[in-house]
Protein backbone atom coordinates (compact mmCIF):
# COMPACT_ATOMS: atom_id res chain seq x y z
CA UNK A 1 0.00 0.00 0.00
CA UNK A 2 1.50 3.32 -1.03
CA UNK A 3 2.10 6.09 1.50
CA UNK A 4 -0.81 8.50 1.45
CA UNK A 5 -0.29 12.29 1.41
CA UNK A 6 -3.03 14.91 1.83
CA UNK A 7 -2.35 18.17 -0.06
CA UNK A 8 -4.29 21.31 0.85
CA UNK A 9 -3.91 24.48 -1.29
CA UNK A 10 -6.47 26.77 -2.84
CA UNK A 11 -4.47 27.13 -6.12
CA UNK A 12 -5.10 24.30 -8.58
CA UNK A 13 -1.79 24.54 -10.42
CA UNK A 14 0.18 24.42 -7.18
CA UNK A 15 -1.77 21.37 -6.00
CA UNK A 16 -1.19 19.62 -9.35
CA UNK A 17 2.56 20.26 -9.35
CA UNK A 18 3.09 19.08 -5.79
CA UNK A 19 0.90 16.00 -6.40
CA UNK A 20 2.89 15.17 -9.56
CA UNK A 21 6.20 15.53 -7.69
CA UNK A 22 5.05 13.12 -4.98
CA UNK A 23 3.38 10.67 -7.43
CA UNK A 24 6.57 10.46 -9.50
CA UNK A 25 8.29 9.23 -6.38
CA UNK A 26 5.74 6.55 -5.63
CA UNK A 27 3.35 8.31 -3.23
CA UNK A 28 -0.42 8.30 -3.35
CA UNK A 29 -1.85 11.84 -3.16
CA UNK A 30 -5.22 13.35 -2.31
CA UNK A 31 -5.50 17.04 -3.34
CA UNK A 32 -8.13 19.40 -1.89
CA UNK A 33 -8.69 23.16 -2.06
CA UNK A 34 -10.59 23.95 1.14
CA UNK A 35 -10.51 23.17 4.83
CA UNK A 36 -13.90 21.44 4.63
CA UNK A 37 -12.70 19.10 1.90
CA UNK A 38 -9.51 18.40 3.86
CA UNK A 39 -11.43 17.32 6.98
CA UNK A 40 -13.70 15.12 4.87
CA UNK A 41 -10.73 13.49 3.10
CA UNK A 42 -8.90 12.88 6.39
CA UNK A 43 -11.99 11.14 7.83
CA UNK A 44 -12.50 8.93 4.74
CA UNK A 45 -8.88 8.03 4.13
CA UNK A 46 -6.53 9.03 6.94
CA UNK A 47 -3.28 10.34 5.45
CA UNK A 48 0.26 9.43 6.48
CA UNK A 49 1.44 13.04 5.98
CA UNK A 50 -0.23 16.45 5.44
CA UNK A 51 1.08 19.36 3.34
CA UNK A 52 -0.95 22.52 3.87
CA UNK A 53 -0.92 26.14 2.69
CA UNK A 54 -1.41 28.99 5.17
CA UNK A 55 -3.98 31.05 3.27
CA UNK A 56 -6.95 29.00 2.21
CA UNK A 57 -10.09 30.12 0.54
CA UNK A 58 -12.43 29.34 3.41
CA UNK A 59 -10.20 29.50 6.47
CA UNK A 60 -6.81 29.90 8.03
CA UNK A 61 -4.41 27.00 7.42
CA UNK A 62 -3.25 26.96 11.02
CA UNK A 63 -6.81 26.38 12.26
CA UNK A 64 -7.14 23.49 9.83
CA UNK A 65 -3.83 22.02 10.93
CA UNK A 66 -4.94 22.14 14.57
CA UNK A 67 -8.08 20.16 13.71
CA UNK A 68 -6.16 17.68 11.58
CA UNK A 69 -3.68 17.16 14.38
CA UNK A 70 -6.55 15.95 16.54
CA UNK A 71 -8.11 13.86 13.78
CA UNK A 72 -4.90 12.24 12.50
CA UNK A 73 -2.37 12.64 15.31
CA UNK A 74 0.23 10.25 13.82
CA UNK A 75 0.52 12.16 10.52
CA UNK A 76 3.32 14.78 10.33
CA UNK A 77 2.21 18.24 9.10
CA UNK A 78 4.23 20.47 6.74
CA UNK A 79 3.28 24.15 6.36
CA UNK A 80 4.12 25.13 2.75
CA UNK A 81 3.30 28.78 2.16
CA UNK A 82 4.18 31.79 0.04
CA UNK A 83 3.71 34.10 3.00
CA UNK A 84 7.26 34.64 4.06
CA UNK A 85 7.82 33.98 7.70
CA UNK A 86 11.10 33.90 9.54
CA UNK A 87 11.81 30.19 9.49
CA UNK A 88 13.22 30.16 13.03
CA UNK A 89 10.27 32.14 14.36
CA UNK A 90 7.83 29.92 12.45
CA UNK A 91 9.31 26.71 13.72
CA UNK A 92 9.59 27.95 17.27
CA UNK A 93 6.15 29.48 17.63
CA UNK A 94 4.41 26.80 15.61
CA UNK A 95 6.38 23.87 16.96
CA UNK A 96 3.37 22.32 18.62
CA UNK A 97 1.25 22.57 15.49
CA UNK A 98 3.53 21.79 12.55
CA UNK A 99 6.38 19.36 11.98
CA UNK A 100 8.15 21.56 9.37
CA UNK A 101 7.84 24.95 7.68
CA UNK A 102 8.85 25.41 4.05
CA UNK A 103 8.50 28.63 2.01
CA UNK A 104 6.94 28.14 -1.41
CA UNK A 105 9.93 28.87 -3.62
CA UNK A 106 11.61 25.79 -1.99
CA UNK A 107 12.45 23.19 -4.66
CA UNK A 108 9.98 20.36 -4.95
CA UNK A 109 12.77 17.84 -4.45
CA UNK A 110 13.46 19.49 -1.08
CA UNK A 111 9.75 19.28 -0.17
CA UNK A 112 9.76 15.56 -0.97
CA UNK A 113 13.03 15.12 0.90
CA UNK A 114 11.50 16.74 3.99
CA UNK A 115 8.45 14.49 3.66
CA UNK A 116 10.73 11.43 3.49
CA UNK A 117 12.56 12.60 6.59
CA UNK A 118 9.35 13.06 8.54
CA UNK A 119 8.05 9.69 7.42
CA UNK A 120 11.32 8.09 8.47
CA UNK A 121 12.07 6.75 4.97
CA UNK A 122 15.22 6.77 2.83
CA UNK A 123 13.23 6.21 -0.37
CA UNK A 124 9.60 7.01 -1.10
CA UNK A 125 7.01 4.54 -2.18
CA UNK A 126 5.12 1.57 -0.86
CA UNK A 127 4.74 0.89 2.81
CA UNK B 1 26.16 11.77 -67.19
CA UNK B 2 27.88 8.55 -66.31
CA UNK B 3 25.87 6.22 -64.15
CA UNK B 4 27.69 5.14 -61.01
CA UNK B 5 29.25 1.73 -61.29
CA UNK B 6 27.59 -0.96 -59.26
CA UNK B 7 30.32 -2.79 -57.37
CA UNK B 8 30.63 -6.46 -58.23
CA UNK B 9 29.16 -8.79 -55.65
CA UNK B 10 32.17 -10.42 -53.97
CA UNK B 11 30.41 -11.95 -51.03
CA UNK B 12 31.18 -15.56 -50.07
CA UNK B 13 27.65 -16.55 -51.11
CA UNK B 14 28.13 -15.29 -54.65
CA UNK B 15 31.52 -17.06 -54.81
CA UNK B 16 29.88 -20.34 -53.82
CA UNK B 17 27.08 -19.84 -56.34
CA UNK B 18 29.62 -19.17 -59.07
CA UNK B 19 31.59 -22.29 -58.09
CA UNK B 20 28.46 -24.44 -58.13
CA UNK B 21 27.44 -23.02 -61.51
CA UNK B 22 30.90 -23.84 -62.85
CA UNK B 23 30.75 -27.37 -61.41
CA UNK B 24 27.34 -28.05 -62.91
CA UNK B 25 28.48 -26.60 -66.23
CA UNK B 26 31.38 -29.06 -66.21
CA UNK B 27 28.99 -31.90 -65.28
CA UNK B 28 26.77 -30.96 -68.21
CA UNK B 29 29.82 -30.80 -70.46
CA UNK B 30 31.01 -34.24 -69.32
CA UNK B 31 27.55 -35.71 -69.85
CA UNK B 32 27.51 -34.15 -73.32
CA UNK B 33 30.92 -35.64 -74.13
CA UNK B 34 29.73 -39.05 -72.87
CA UNK B 35 26.61 -38.77 -74.97
CA UNK B 36 28.57 -37.76 -78.08
CA UNK B 37 31.07 -40.58 -77.55
CA UNK B 38 28.27 -43.10 -77.05
CA UNK B 39 26.37 -41.90 -80.09
CA UNK B 40 29.53 -41.98 -82.21
CA UNK B 41 30.31 -45.46 -80.96
CA UNK B 42 26.78 -46.64 -81.67
CA UNK B 43 26.96 -45.15 -85.14
CA UNK B 44 30.37 -46.80 -85.71
CA UNK B 45 28.97 -50.09 -84.36
CA UNK B 46 26.11 -49.90 -86.84
CA UNK B 47 28.56 -49.10 -89.60
CA UNK B 48 30.84 -51.86 -88.46
CA UNK B 49 27.92 -54.23 -88.30
CA UNK B 50 27.06 -53.35 -91.87
CA UNK B 51 30.67 -53.93 -92.90
CA UNK B 52 30.77 -57.27 -91.07
CA UNK B 53 27.53 -58.34 -92.69
CA UNK B 54 28.81 -57.25 -96.07
CA UNK B 55 32.06 -59.14 -95.57
CA UNK B 56 30.27 -62.26 -94.45
CA UNK B 57 27.95 -61.92 -97.42
CA UNK B 58 31.01 -61.55 -99.67
CA UNK B 59 32.58 -64.68 -98.24
CA UNK B 60 29.27 -66.46 -98.53
CA UNK B 61 28.71 -65.29 -102.08
CA UNK B 62 32.23 -66.31 -103.07
CA UNK B 63 31.67 -69.71 -101.48
CA UNK B 64 28.35 -70.12 -103.23
CA UNK B 65 29.95 -69.10 -106.47
CA UNK B 66 32.60 -71.76 -106.00
CA UNK B 67 29.96 -74.33 -105.12
CA UNK B 68 27.98 -73.60 -108.22
CA UNK B 69 31.18 -73.65 -110.28
CA UNK B 70 31.99 -77.02 -108.83
CA UNK B 71 28.47 -78.16 -109.65
CA UNK B 72 28.89 -76.87 -113.16
CA UNK B 73 32.15 -78.80 -113.52
CA UNK B 74 30.51 -81.93 -112.16
CA UNK B 75 27.58 -81.52 -114.51
CA UNK B 76 29.99 -80.94 -117.39
CA UNK B 77 31.94 -84.09 -116.62
CA UNK B 78 28.80 -86.04 -116.35
CA UNK B 79 27.56 -84.62 -119.61
CA UNK B 80 30.80 -85.31 -121.33
CA UNK B 81 30.59 -88.87 -120.06
CA UNK B 82 26.88 -89.48 -120.60
CA UNK B 83 25.79 -86.90 -123.13
CA UNK B 84 22.66 -86.53 -121.00
CA UNK B 85 20.65 -83.48 -121.87
CA UNK B 86 19.84 -83.30 -118.19
CA UNK B 87 23.48 -82.85 -117.35
CA UNK B 88 23.84 -80.25 -120.08
CA UNK B 89 20.97 -78.28 -118.68
CA UNK B 90 22.32 -78.66 -115.15
CA UNK B 91 25.71 -77.42 -116.29
CA UNK B 92 24.26 -74.39 -118.01
CA UNK B 93 22.12 -73.64 -114.98
CA UNK B 94 25.08 -73.93 -112.67
CA UNK B 95 27.05 -71.58 -114.89
CA UNK B 96 24.22 -69.03 -114.71
CA UNK B 97 24.15 -69.34 -110.95
CA UNK B 98 27.88 -68.83 -110.93
CA UNK B 99 27.40 -65.72 -113.06
CA UNK B 100 24.87 -64.46 -110.62
CA UNK B 101 27.10 -65.03 -107.59
CA UNK B 102 30.18 -63.42 -109.18
CA UNK B 103 28.06 -60.30 -109.76
CA UNK B 104 27.14 -60.33 -106.09
CA UNK B 105 30.80 -60.80 -105.14
CA UNK B 106 31.85 -57.90 -107.30
CA UNK B 107 29.14 -55.69 -105.86
CA UNK B 108 30.10 -56.58 -102.32
CA UNK B 109 33.83 -56.07 -103.06
CA UNK B 110 33.39 -52.56 -104.48
CA UNK B 111 34.16 -50.72 -101.24
CA UNK B 112 37.61 -52.25 -100.78
CA UNK B 113 40.28 -51.81 -103.45
CA UNK B 114 42.07 -55.09 -102.77
CA UNK B 115 38.87 -57.05 -102.66
CA UNK B 116 37.68 -55.33 -105.79
CA UNK B 117 40.90 -56.29 -107.64
CA UNK B 118 40.70 -59.84 -106.35
CA UNK B 119 37.09 -60.14 -107.42
CA UNK B 120 38.15 -58.88 -110.83
CA UNK B 121 40.74 -61.61 -111.12
CA UNK B 122 38.23 -64.23 -110.06
CA UNK B 123 35.78 -62.96 -112.63
CA UNK B 124 38.39 -63.15 -115.35
CA UNK B 125 39.25 -66.74 -114.51
CA UNK B 126 35.61 -67.58 -114.21
CA UNK B 127 34.81 -66.09 -117.59
CA UNK B 128 37.58 -68.11 -119.12
CA UNK B 129 36.30 -71.25 -117.51
CA UNK B 130 32.75 -70.50 -118.47
CA UNK B 131 33.81 -69.97 -122.03
CA UNK B 132 35.72 -73.23 -122.02
CA UNK B 133 32.80 -75.05 -120.49
CA UNK B 134 30.34 -73.67 -123.01
CA UNK B 135 32.69 -74.69 -125.80
CA UNK B 136 32.83 -78.21 -124.43
CA UNK B 137 29.09 -78.33 -124.02
CA UNK B 138 28.56 -77.34 -127.61
CA UNK B 139 31.20 -79.69 -128.89
CA UNK B 140 29.66 -82.79 -127.29
CA UNK B 141 26.36 -83.83 -128.79
CA UNK B 142 23.63 -84.51 -126.35
CA UNK B 143 22.72 -87.87 -127.75
CA UNK B 144 22.96 -89.73 -124.52
CA UNK B 145 25.78 -91.96 -125.65
CA UNK B 146 28.47 -92.77 -123.13
CA UNK B 147 32.04 -91.78 -123.79
CA UNK B 148 35.16 -92.19 -121.78
CA UNK B 149 36.02 -88.79 -120.34
CA UNK B 150 39.47 -87.33 -121.02
CA UNK B 151 42.16 -87.97 -118.40
CA UNK B 152 43.53 -85.41 -116.15
CA UNK B 153 46.05 -84.15 -118.73
CA UNK B 154 43.31 -83.48 -121.29
CA UNK B 155 40.97 -81.75 -118.89
CA UNK B 156 41.97 -78.20 -117.95
CA UNK B 157 38.83 -77.95 -115.83
CA UNK B 158 40.35 -79.18 -112.58
CA UNK B 159 43.31 -76.80 -112.75
CA UNK B 160 40.99 -73.92 -113.64
CA UNK B 161 38.71 -74.78 -110.76
CA UNK B 162 41.72 -75.04 -108.51
CA UNK B 163 42.97 -71.62 -109.65
CA UNK B 164 39.60 -70.09 -109.11
CA UNK B 165 39.32 -71.78 -105.69
CA UNK B 166 42.73 -70.36 -104.78
CA UNK B 167 41.67 -66.87 -105.83
CA UNK B 168 38.44 -67.25 -103.90
CA UNK B 169 40.53 -68.39 -100.96
CA UNK B 170 42.63 -65.25 -101.27
CA UNK B 171 39.48 -63.17 -101.44
CA UNK B 172 38.18 -64.89 -98.33
CA UNK B 173 41.52 -64.21 -96.58
CA UNK B 174 41.31 -60.53 -97.50
CA UNK B 175 37.76 -60.38 -96.19
CA UNK B 176 38.66 -62.21 -92.99
CA UNK B 177 41.64 -59.90 -92.52
CA UNK B 178 39.33 -56.96 -92.89
CA UNK B 179 36.94 -58.52 -90.37
CA UNK B 180 39.85 -58.80 -87.99
CA UNK B 181 40.69 -55.14 -88.47
CA UNK B 182 37.06 -54.21 -87.88
CA UNK B 183 36.91 -56.38 -84.79
CA UNK B 184 40.04 -54.75 -83.41
CA UNK B 185 38.74 -51.29 -84.19
CA UNK B 186 35.37 -52.13 -82.68
CA UNK B 187 37.02 -53.45 -79.56
CA UNK B 188 39.14 -50.35 -79.31
CA UNK B 189 36.12 -48.11 -79.75
CA UNK B 190 34.17 -50.13 -77.19
CA UNK B 191 37.04 -49.73 -74.73
CA UNK B 192 37.21 -46.00 -75.42
CA UNK B 193 33.48 -45.69 -74.95
CA UNK B 194 33.62 -47.76 -71.79
CA UNK B 195 36.40 -45.62 -70.36
CA UNK B 196 34.63 -42.46 -71.49
CA UNK B 197 31.37 -43.46 -69.84
CA UNK B 198 32.90 -44.76 -66.62
CA UNK B 199 35.40 -41.96 -66.49
CA UNK B 200 32.70 -39.41 -67.14
CA UNK B 201 30.50 -41.01 -64.52
CA UNK B 202 33.35 -40.99 -62.01
CA UNK B 203 34.21 -37.40 -62.83
CA UNK B 204 30.58 -36.36 -62.49
CA UNK B 205 30.29 -38.14 -59.16
CA UNK B 206 33.45 -36.36 -58.03
CA UNK B 207 32.16 -33.03 -59.32
CA UNK B 208 28.78 -33.52 -57.70
CA UNK B 209 30.57 -34.54 -54.52
CA UNK B 210 32.63 -31.36 -54.80
CA UNK B 211 29.49 -29.33 -55.34
CA UNK B 212 27.94 -31.00 -52.33
CA UNK B 213 31.05 -30.13 -50.31
CA UNK B 214 30.85 -26.52 -51.48
CA UNK B 215 27.17 -26.37 -50.55
CA UNK B 216 27.90 -27.93 -47.16
CA UNK B 217 30.72 -25.46 -46.59
CA UNK B 218 28.51 -22.62 -47.64
CA UNK B 219 25.74 -23.76 -45.29
CA UNK B 220 28.27 -24.05 -42.46
CA UNK B 221 29.62 -20.59 -43.25
CA UNK B 222 26.10 -19.18 -43.35
CA UNK B 223 25.34 -20.81 -40.00
CA UNK B 224 28.51 -19.31 -38.53
CA UNK B 225 27.61 -15.91 -39.91
CA UNK B 226 24.08 -16.29 -38.58
CA UNK B 227 25.50 -17.17 -35.15
CA UNK B 228 27.79 -14.13 -35.27
CA UNK B 229 24.86 -12.01 -36.36
CA UNK B 230 22.76 -13.36 -33.51
CA UNK B 231 25.56 -12.61 -31.06
CA UNK B 232 25.95 -9.11 -32.51
CA UNK B 233 22.20 -8.63 -32.34
CA UNK B 234 22.18 -9.76 -28.72
CA UNK B 235 24.99 -7.29 -27.94
CA UNK B 236 23.19 -4.61 -29.86
CA UNK B 237 20.01 -5.38 -28.00
CA UNK B 238 21.82 -5.05 -24.67
CA UNK B 239 23.39 -1.80 -25.87
CA UNK B 240 20.02 -0.51 -27.05
CA UNK B 241 18.43 -1.46 -23.75
CA UNK B 242 21.25 0.27 -21.92
CA UNK B 243 20.92 3.39 -24.06
CA UNK B 244 17.15 3.31 -23.74
CA UNK B 245 17.51 3.14 -19.97
CA UNK B 246 19.97 6.06 -20.12
CA UNK B 247 17.62 8.05 -22.31
CA UNK B 248 14.73 7.23 -20.00
CA UNK B 249 16.78 8.36 -17.01
CA UNK B 250 17.75 11.58 -18.76
CA UNK B 251 14.19 12.08 -19.90
CA UNK B 252 12.98 11.55 -16.34
CA UNK B 253 15.58 14.01 -15.08
CA UNK B 254 14.52 16.55 -17.68
CA UNK B 255 10.91 16.08 -16.68
CA UNK B 256 11.86 16.62 -13.06
CA UNK B 257 13.77 19.78 -13.99
CA UNK B 258 10.83 21.04 -16.00
CA UNK B 259 8.58 20.37 -13.04
CA UNK B 260 10.93 22.28 -10.73
CA UNK B 261 11.07 25.19 -13.18
CA UNK B 262 7.30 25.38 -13.39
CA UNK B 263 7.07 25.18 -9.60
CA UNK B 264 9.71 27.90 -9.07
CA UNK B 265 8.06 30.20 -11.59
CA UNK B 266 4.68 29.67 -10.03
CA UNK B 267 5.98 30.09 -6.49
CA UNK B 268 7.81 33.31 -7.39
CA UNK B 269 4.78 34.70 -9.19
CA UNK B 270 2.76 33.89 -6.14
CA UNK B 271 5.35 35.54 -3.93
CA UNK B 272 5.55 38.70 -6.04
CA UNK B 273 1.80 38.92 -6.20
CA UNK B 274 1.59 38.61 -2.42
CA UNK B 275 4.30 41.21 -1.89
CA UNK B 276 2.54 43.58 -4.26
CA UNK B 277 -0.67 43.08 -2.35
CA UNK B 278 1.11 43.95 0.87
CA UNK B 279 2.69 47.09 -0.58
CA UNK B 280 -0.44 48.19 -2.39
CA UNK B 281 -2.51 47.83 0.73
CA UNK B 282 -0.43 50.31 2.73
CA UNK B 283 -2.10 53.59 3.64
CA UNK B 284 1.18 55.49 3.39
CA UNK B 285 2.52 56.44 -0.05
CA UNK B 286 5.51 54.28 -1.00
CA UNK B 287 8.04 55.08 -3.71
CA UNK B 288 10.64 52.50 -4.74
CA UNK B 289 13.73 54.08 -6.33
CA UNK B 290 16.84 52.90 -8.04
CA UNK B 291 20.36 53.66 -6.88
CA UNK B 292 20.26 56.75 -9.10
CA UNK B 293 17.02 57.97 -7.51
CA UNK B 294 14.79 57.06 -10.47
CA UNK B 295 11.29 55.89 -9.63
CA UNK B 296 10.75 52.13 -10.31
CA UNK B 297 7.52 51.59 -8.44
CA UNK B 298 4.80 53.47 -6.56
CA UNK B 299 1.79 52.29 -4.63
CA UNK B 300 -1.83 53.41 -5.05
CA UNK B 301 -1.58 55.65 -1.99
CA UNK B 302 1.01 57.85 -3.72
CA UNK B 303 -1.07 58.11 -6.86
CA UNK B 304 -4.01 59.11 -4.74
CA UNK B 305 -1.99 61.82 -2.91
CA UNK B 306 -0.57 63.30 -6.10
CA UNK B 307 -3.24 62.65 -8.71
CA UNK B 308 -0.50 61.40 -11.05
CA UNK B 309 -0.55 58.13 -12.99
CA UNK B 310 2.00 55.35 -12.58
CA UNK B 311 3.25 55.10 -16.21
CA UNK B 312 4.05 58.83 -16.18
CA UNK B 313 6.20 58.43 -13.08
CA UNK B 314 8.23 55.38 -14.14
CA UNK B 315 11.91 56.09 -14.58
CA UNK B 316 11.48 59.76 -13.62
CA UNK B 317 13.84 61.13 -10.98
CA UNK B 318 12.17 61.16 -7.55
CA UNK B 319 13.51 64.71 -7.15
CA UNK B 320 10.93 65.92 -9.67
CA UNK B 321 8.33 64.88 -7.14
CA UNK B 322 10.04 65.33 -3.84
CA UNK B 323 12.43 67.94 -2.58
CA UNK B 324 13.78 68.71 0.87
CA UNK B 325 11.73 71.26 2.76
CA UNK B 326 13.42 74.63 3.11
CA UNK B 327 15.30 74.81 6.34
CA UNK B 328 15.74 71.04 6.59
CA UNK B 329 19.05 69.95 8.01
CA UNK B 330 22.00 69.05 5.84
CA UNK B 331 20.98 71.09 2.83
CA UNK B 332 24.30 72.93 2.73
CA UNK B 333 26.04 69.61 2.00
CA UNK B 334 23.86 68.79 -1.00
CA UNK B 335 20.64 66.96 -1.65
CA UNK B 336 20.07 64.80 1.43
CA UNK B 337 18.42 62.02 -0.58
CA UNK B 338 21.36 61.75 -2.95
CA UNK B 339 23.83 61.84 -0.09
CA UNK B 340 21.96 59.24 1.95
CA UNK B 341 21.67 56.86 -1.02
CA UNK B 342 25.31 57.25 -1.97
CA UNK B 343 26.35 56.62 1.65
CA UNK B 344 23.79 53.88 2.23
CA UNK B 345 22.18 55.70 5.15
CA UNK B 346 18.59 55.78 6.26
CA UNK B 347 16.60 58.94 6.71
CA UNK B 348 13.73 59.06 9.17
CA UNK B 349 10.98 61.68 9.36
CA UNK B 350 12.89 64.03 7.07
CA UNK B 351 10.82 67.08 6.13
CA UNK B 352 10.11 67.34 2.44
CA UNK B 353 7.69 68.82 -0.07
CA UNK B 354 5.60 66.58 -2.37
CA UNK B 355 4.43 68.06 -5.67
CA UNK B 356 1.17 66.89 -7.16
CA UNK B 357 -0.24 66.87 -10.68
CA UNK B 358 -1.38 70.46 -10.40
CA UNK B 359 2.07 71.59 -9.24
CA UNK B 360 0.82 72.12 -5.76
CA UNK B 361 3.20 71.21 -2.97
CA UNK B 362 2.32 69.39 0.13
CA UNK B 363 4.52 69.15 3.20
CA UNK B 364 5.39 65.58 4.16
CA UNK B 365 7.94 63.68 6.15
CA UNK B 366 9.83 60.93 4.46
CA UNK B 367 11.64 57.82 5.59
CA UNK B 368 14.31 56.47 3.26
CA UNK B 369 15.56 52.88 3.63
CA UNK B 370 18.33 51.81 1.23
CA UNK B 371 17.84 48.35 -0.21
CA UNK B 372 20.93 46.17 -0.04
CA UNK B 373 22.11 43.11 -1.85
CA UNK B 374 24.94 41.96 0.32
CA UNK B 375 27.15 45.01 0.77
CA UNK B 376 25.86 46.85 -2.25
CA UNK B 377 23.06 49.39 -2.26
CA UNK B 378 20.84 48.47 -5.19
CA UNK B 379 17.93 50.85 -4.56
CA UNK B 380 15.75 52.34 -1.89
CA UNK B 381 12.26 52.61 -0.49
CA UNK B 382 10.75 56.02 0.44
CA UNK B 383 7.70 56.04 2.70
CA UNK B 384 5.82 59.30 3.09
CA UNK B 385 3.66 60.51 5.93
CA UNK B 386 1.72 63.58 6.79
CA UNK B 387 3.97 66.24 8.05
CA UNK B 388 3.74 66.77 11.78
CA UNK B 389 4.31 70.29 12.93
CA UNK B 390 7.76 70.86 14.30
CA UNK B 391 9.08 67.56 13.04
CA UNK B 392 12.72 67.70 11.93
CA UNK B 393 15.16 64.92 11.24
CA UNK B 394 18.78 65.12 12.11
CA UNK B 395 21.15 63.30 9.89
CA UNK B 396 21.59 59.78 11.41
Amino acid sequence: MKTHILLVDDETEIRDLIALAFSNRGYRCTSVATGREARQAARNDPPDLIVCDLQLEDEDGLVLLADLKEAVPHAPRILLTGVLLDPKVAETSLAGLISAYLPKPTRLSKVVEEANRLLGRSAPGAA
Amino acid sequence: MNAPKVPADTSPESHTVRSIVIVFSIVVLVVAVMAVASVRNARRAVLSNDQVNRTHALIGAAGDMLTHLAAAEAALRSYLATGSPYDQTACRQALEDTEEHISVVQALAQEDADQRAQAGRIELLLRQRQEATRTLLEARPSDGTARTPAGPAGDPGISALSSIANEVGRLRSLALAQLGVWDTENYRQAQVTRWTVWGGLGLNIALLGGAGWLVRNDIAARRRRAAVLRADNAELKVEVEHRTAEVQTISHQLEEEKLEERWTTLALEHQVKYNNLVVNSLREPVIVITKLLNISRVNPALLHWTGLNAPGLMNQSVLTLLRPAPGATGLELGNPLELAMSEGRELHDYPALLQDRLQRVRPVVLTLVPLRDGDRVVGGVIILDESRPGTHSALT
